[in-house]
């Protein structure tokens, strides 16, 4: 009885896998995934876009995962050591990227960007992120501003005049808005400083506008090595940081708190004014009833001025870039996925959705939404003014600033420590 | 054993037949990783290639190691929270569980499960959930008054809080575990103190404790063991912040490996893996040292 048993079930097994087979999907699939997790805007445009590449390239599917930026190296690197990555997957520019190239995880598309392509793309073409020894390894999606929100009817309720949103308050401003902020209940500014970037794409700002001029990058001058990081230029904003956190600017709890779901969070629930580094690829994430065309009441302004010769910078770039993986096995239908997402048809798609495209778009004339704030992001994108690079490519240089802007915050270590560290680092 | 004998004696290869499943497991499951572990740290890896070997670096990845700073952090933290946990946890469990011992309390069980309770619950969301009441605005601080502190952004407290609430959420693990221990003890020694005229501290200290010295000692080794490994509460309550503060070594280990913007080393992250074996199989023999002489002794 058992034997027969035993038998029966056998073959149902073998059954199963039989008409599982049959049924199987002839679609090849091409895997996708990016760390946005959170963004509805940015996850809206996908599912659109990908329906519409499925429906131009019906033999193919693509499968769309969202991870945020603290869990897609979780996923990635394994994936990758494994040789088992994704077709497409997003990668921040910068020191990951490098290092991604280096390990040739990444193919280089420079030689498969036609002419359309490369019109599309405008200054993205050019963008140093996904520019790495001498070849293009990523394509930027989106494009965006970074600087500080804030809410129009809490800063109205503190009685400060709002700015045009070029401007910027200086530092002195926000620390007297302290002490009026606590008269009316009210706190002044959301950070999330557990995201080091939210420490050290400021201090780049800061470190930008005290430059004599926009180039040469001093911020890239150090990292190379090629001058001294103990100069008044590092040190001032290092020293804004901390005058900043002693004057409550930021409560306490921003040190311990993460950017893209703490502190996010409580700032949409109006738990403060302002929300320190903040930047457009949120504008699909905005409450509607604070975000319409009648309650227009997401405001924007620039980092803050920390010294009477500072000149406002902006920190203006392309956000989450894709790179093709060099194991796809797909890498021809993977490409025109990204040559799609650069394409008109897609940045009408992102725009619809509150996403800033870095493609397909004619920068000056971006159709307006009923989305005040992203209208505004366009704007300011396309305004003239300093820009401020936040992209470099030396991870122990970004780290020991991360670190070391922490340390003078809380006040372990004086600016002249960290900058002698940094010195240790790119002066060796 | 006269089963085991005759299986010996007439089983050929059988025991191995039905060893090896266990062994395969273990091969697949433990070895292999730990062998791989100690590989990939003499390795520079960034955890972006498919070729892990590329770079030899022998003791490069733990010279790196050694030379940070918040590497000495976090062997300082870790070795807090083995402190802590031996004897703070194990000193409440064990107080605990004699008070409800001794007292007999009418609901004695309801009391021993409400103290377990956190101990069945998952670490994230015990963490998420103390995370909040110890935010600035948090009940805590309402609690105390009002005041306007952020217990988890503090470089000397961050990692005091983290402690507080893994003691917090494990001492009913210990309780329960003392508490059997102390349902085994031959009551009739207690009786005879009885009888002796000795009074409740003389019997804690003479019967009741020294009794319970094996299960103390289980406890004292599980804690160690288990506080050499925590991560899940460290990186909800703090992710090792501010700053590196409150790290550990496996927070580190996890920082080095995947963060964003981190150093993306695994070959260190494998160095700090190697580190944390290599303690915990020496607390391991060590359990088995004295169990066997506490077994020979009796």
């Amino acid at each position: 009885m058992g034997k027969k048993a035993l038998v029966v079930l056998a073959a149902v097994v073998v059954l199963s896998l039989l008409c599982g087979a049959a049924f199987a999907d002839d679609n090849v699939i091409l895997r996708f995934v990016d760390g946005q997790g959170g963004n509805d805007g940015i996850l809206a445009s996908y599912k659109e876009i990908i329906a519409l590449f499925e429906k131009q390239n019906p033999a193919y599917k693509v499968e769309y995962q969202q991870y945020t930026v603290t869990t897609l190296n979780e996923f990635l690197k394994p994936a990758l050591a494994a040789g088992q990555a994704p077709d497409m997957f997003a990668v921040y520019a910068g020191p990951d990227a490098i290092e991604m190239v280096q390990a040739g995880v990444l193919v280089d598309i420079k030689p498969l960007i036609d002419n359309e392509w490369k019109k599309w793309l405008g200054p993205g073409y050019n963008f140093k992120g996904t520019n790495m020894k001498g070849g293009i390894y990523l394509t930027p999606q989106d494009a965006l501003t970074e600087c500080v929100w804030y809410h129009k009817d809490m800063l109205k309720k503190l009685g400060w005049p709002a700015k045009p949103f070029t401007q910027a308050y200086s530092m002195e401003e926000y620390i007297q808005m302290v002490g009026k902020a606590k008269g009316v209940g009210l706190n002044v500014m959301e950070a999330g400083f557990l995201e080091p970037w939210c420490y050290f794409n400021p201090f780049f700002n800061f470190v930008h506008q005290l430059q004599p001029s926009e180039s040469p990058d001093m911020v890239e001058q150090a990292m190379n090595g090629e001058i001294s990081w103990k100069q008044d230029v590092f040190r001032k904003p290092l020293e804004a940081y901390a005058k900043m956190n002693k004057a409550g600017v930021w409560r306490p709890d921003a040190l311990n708190m993460d950017y893209q779901v703490q502190a996010f969070g409580k700032w949409l629930e109006k738990n403060s004014i302002f929300m320190w580094a903040q930047g457009d690829w949120f504008a699909g994430s905005m409450k509607k009833e604070d975000n319409n065309p009648q309650n227009p009441s997401i405001g924007i302004t620039q980092y803050p001025t920390i010294d009477p010769k500072s000149v406002v910078s902006y920190n203006k770039n392309f956000g989450s870039d894709i790179g093709l993986y060099t194991k796809g096995k797909n890498q021809k239908a993977s490409l025109a996925f990204m040559r799609l997402t650069n394409s008109p048809q897609a940045a009408q798609i992102f725009i619809r959705h509150g996403v800033n495209p870095a493609a397909g778009v004619d920068p000056t004339n971006v159709p307006k939404t009923d989305n005040p704030v992203f209208n505004d992001c366009i704007v300011l994108y396309n305004s003239p003014g300093r820009f401020s690079e936040i992209i470099y490519f030396n991870p122990q240089a970004v780290k020991a600033i991360g670190d070391g802007i922490g340390n003078v915050v809380l006040g372990v270590q004086k600016p002249d420590e960290v900058l002698s560290e940094l010195d240790k680092v790119t002066r060796k | 054993m006269q089963s085991s004998n005759r299986l010996a004696a007439g089983g050929g290869w059988t025991p191995y037949a039905y060893l090896t499943p266990a062994l395969l497991v273990f091969l697949v499951f433990v070895f292999t990783p730990v062998v791989f572990s100690l590989t990939l740290s003499l390795y520079q890896f960034t955890g972006f290639d498919s070729n892990l070997f590329r770079k030899f670096v022998g003791a490069g990845n733990y010279r790196i190691l050694f030379a940070d700073k918040y590497f000495w952090v976090s062997i300082r933290n870790t070795l807090y929270f083995v402190a802590a946990s031996i004897s703070v946890q194990v000193a409440i469990a064990l107080f605990l569980a004699i008070i409800i011992f001794i007292g007999r309390f009418r609901f004695a069980t309801l009391i021993r499960m409400i103290i377990f309770f956190p101990g069945v619950l998952a670490p994230v969301a015990v963490s998420l959930a103390w995370r909040r009441m110890l935010e600035q605005d948090g009940v805590i601080n309402r609690i105390l008054g009002g005041i306007d502190f952020s217990w988890l952004s503090s470089v000397q407290l961050a990692i005091w809080c983290v402690i507080f609430v893994s003691i917090w959420q494990w001492v009913g693990y210990n309780l329960v575990i003392f508490y059997a221990g102390l349902q085994s003890l031959d009551i009739q020694l207690l009786e005879a103190a009885d009888v002796d005229g000795a009074n409740w501290g003389v019997k804690i200290n003479r019967i009741i404790v020294p009794l319970l010295g094996p299960t103390i000692l289980l406890n004292v080794i599980l804690n160690l063991i288990g506080s050499f490994r925590v991560f899940d509460i460290v990186y909800v309550l703090t992710r090792g912040g501010p700053v590196h503060y409150s790290e550990v070594l496996t927070t580190l280990m996890y920082y080095y490996s995947f963060s964003s913007n981190g150093p993306n080393s695994m070959g260190v992250g494998a160095s700090i893996a190697v580190i944390i074996f290599a303690v915990v199989l020496m607390l391991g023999f060590l359990r088995v040292r004295l169990i066997r002489r506490d077994g020979g002794a009796s």
